[in-house]
């Protein structure tokens, strides 16, 4: 078992920076998800723990030895790969023992750890068939087979999900985080769904265009976001953003824009006079008999989506405000009608409009 | 769906092109077979079939000797351009390094150059070397001009492999010769076994370069040897139909033994891109 860090590391194509000052570590055991959008940064940072990429600056320690050298084979790690990468013309079986062999582990160990993982990822019954021969879970075990059996220290996963259709996907994100349970292994896991990170992650790292902006655990990055991006990236539906005004007022903070007005009790006390404000769709509610909520407000319906556990209703409020408001069961609305709803108090997120940095909540 | 019309459409272009093909071979086959001292060629049937004939080529031609000549150049420049075009596309195909690109030009330019352009520099510096007169003398410039087209044609299938495969083969602990010989080798069989196909048969039907180079009547190779049906004054016709369908079998068993590698192979790069 090993740590690992990114220590400044950078990797840069010509002019464009794939990553930049990345400085993030996985603790010994540790189940770390790198997530974020196409080009931010996240794959990179795991090929360079990997080795299949050069550092063009700072370095990765692996288990507390510097590695920007070593190649992959001598860093103790495995990988499992987003379109498996499984040899075709051998059988799961000598996929599974190709690393094992070429490390000059004896063939009565090989055959006994294969029979181990095999058991545990129920690929027993499949050892003699060929990768086409497979479906696509099956696939995805077999890669996640040849990973776990070398018994490295860290284990790489690079969007392994991303070819299995959603169920099979949900299953897999389980049986994942139980092996992970069982034995834990530092993983770094790459993804770009924040279902998946927020779910698998002990930490979660969101990044974005080469930048890590923050990491954290998934119930922090949730609750509270470092940045306008984490903000909006995490969460389904997003976050709604606006850019309001802001003054202190009697009895607290003014926030609005457009004759839309949100008198606030609490607010942090370095408040600028614009501030984007964020509210997360299930702390904005259709108006029952208050609740404790801020408001009512009211707002025309410009969008709905029913889900049956819950509804999500885009509202307009004033010129250029929108927030989504939540509701319980299905929820049909008219586009256009108006609709009452409160804000749940302490659930505002402030951020400065010039940098989009968290200011705090209200 | 294709229609009727078009089915009947598709049949006739293929007999039309596949009797375009064969027409020669059968004119061939029906001149070798008829009287030695027949005049006239082409699709006469003739009256009676002499199969002496081949009997009779093959002590003209001393093609014995021939095709153990051409045997031992086709055999030898066949091992050594597959070996090297494997490493040298494997090289340029799946890594990274300074002057690649300008090493991949040196091997084009050995594509595109008429080879006719070089033979004669080409006899005086192997005489320098003493070369010229016997077998490697032909093996060495054969092998030579396959592995520009080896080369070329293994980068093209090593470049659209997936780069994970080779990733995964790396993680694995797999050095850079292991990956090619376990990994990549097994599943580029196809693109191999063409390579060797078009490698052998053009080895076997060169004249030229044989000829500049082999003037001993011992180590001649086959097609060479078809020159002997041919005086200053007279055409042996009929031994000269009889001796080229010896020279040609060579290519056509091993043609018929690989086609359906080799058809998979010429595919693979247009289906899978």
């Amino acid at each position: 078992m090993a740590d690992v860090r990114w220590d400044g590391a950078e990797k840069r194509y010509g002019d464009v920076r794939a990553l930049d000052d990345l400085r993030l570590e996985a603790a010994d055991g540790e189940f770390l998800v790198l997530v974020g959008p196409s080009g931010s940064g996240k794959t990179t940072a795991l090929r360079l723990v990997a080795g299949l990429e050069a550092l063009t600056g700072g370095h990765v320690w692996i288990g507390g030895r510097q590695v920007d050298r070593l190649p992959p084979r001598q860093r103790g790690i495995a990988m499992v790969f987003q379109d498996y990468a499984l040899y075709p013309q051998m059988s799961v079986e000598k996929n599974l023992a190709f690393g094992l062999r070429i490390a000059g582990v004896p063939r009565g160990e090989i055959r006994e750890r294969i029979g181990t993982t095999a058991e545990m990822l129920g690929l027993a019954d499949l050892l003699g068939r060929k990768p086409r021969e497979l479906s696509g879970g099956q696939r995805q075990r077999v890669a996640l087979g040849r990973a776990l059996v070398r018994g490295a220290g860290v284990l790489l996963m690079d969007e392994p999900l991303s070819n299995l259709d959603a169920q099979l996907r949900a299953q897999t994100r389980i049986e994942i985080k139980r092996l992970h349970e069982q034995a834990p292994t530092t993983t770094v896991y790459v993804t770009h769904d924040q279902v998946e990170a927020m779910t698998m992650g002990d930490r979660v790292a969101v990044m974005q265009g080469g930048k890590l902006q923050q990491v954290a655990d998934p119930a922090t990055i949730y609750d509270d976001p470092a940045n306008v991006f984490v903000a909006s990236f995490i969460g389904t539906p997003a976050m709604a953003l606006n850019r309001l005004g802001a003054a202190w007022g009697d009895g607290g903070a003014e926030l609005g824009a457009n004759g839309f007005t949100l008198r606030v009790p609490a607010a942090p006390e370095a408040l600028p006079a614009d501030v984007t404000v964020g509210l997360r769709p299930e702390h904005c509610r259709l108006w029952r008999d208050g609740d404790g909520l801020l408001g009512p407000f009211e707002g025309r319906v410009e969008s709905f989506e029913a889900l049956g556990r819950e509804s999500f209703i885009g509202v307009e409020v004033a010129d250029g405000v929108r927030l989504v408001v939540a509701a319980e069961g299905t929820m049909r609305s008219r586009l256009g009608e108006l609709v009452r709803f409160g804000i749940v108090p302490g659930r505002l997120h402030l951020f400065s409009a010039e940098s989009g940095l968290a200011l705090g909540r209200a | 769906m294709t229609t009727r019309a078009e089915r009947i459409a598709n049949y006739t272009i293929l007999i039309v092109f596949s009797l375009l093909a064969l027409a020669p071979i059968v004119g061939l086959l029906l001149t070798a077979l008829r009287p030695a001292d027949s005049v006239g060629v082409g699709f006469v049937f003739p009256r009676s079939l002499h199969f002496h004939n081949f009997v009779d080529a093959w002590h003209t031609g001393d093609f014995g000797t021939g095709l153990r000549s051409s045997a031992i150049i086709a055999v030898a420049v066949v091992a050594i351009a597959t070996v090297l075009s494997i490493l040298g596309g494997y090289g340029l195909g799946t890594m990274r390094f300074r002057g690649d690109s300008v090493v991949f030009a040196a091997f084009l330019i050995g594509l595109i150059m008429p080879f006719e352009a070089t033979i004669i520099p080409l006899y005086y510096d192997l005489r320098r070397v003493q070369l010229t007169g016997g077998y490697w003398g032909v093996i060495l410039p054969s092998a030579a001009l396959s592995v520009a087209f080896g080369t070329f044609w293994m980068r093209a299938f090593f470049l659209a492999t997936p780069r994970s495969l080779l990733e995964a083969a790396r993680i694995d602990g797999a050095s850079s010769l292991r990956i090619l010989v376990s990994v990549l080798l097994p599943f580029a069989r196809p693109a191999v076994l063409t390579m060797m196909v078009l490698t052998f048969m053009w080895t076997w039907n060169d004249f030229l370069l044989s000829l500049v180079m082999l003037p001993d009547p011992s180590v001649q190779t086959a097609p060479l040897k078809l020159a002997l049906f041919q005086g200053r004054y007279v055409t042996d016709i009929t031994g000269l139909a009889a001796g080229a369908l010896i020279v040609a079998l060579p290519v056509i068993v091993v043609y018929a033994f690989l086609q359906r590698h080799f058809i998979r192979g010429v595919l693979s790069g247009a289906v899978k891109g």
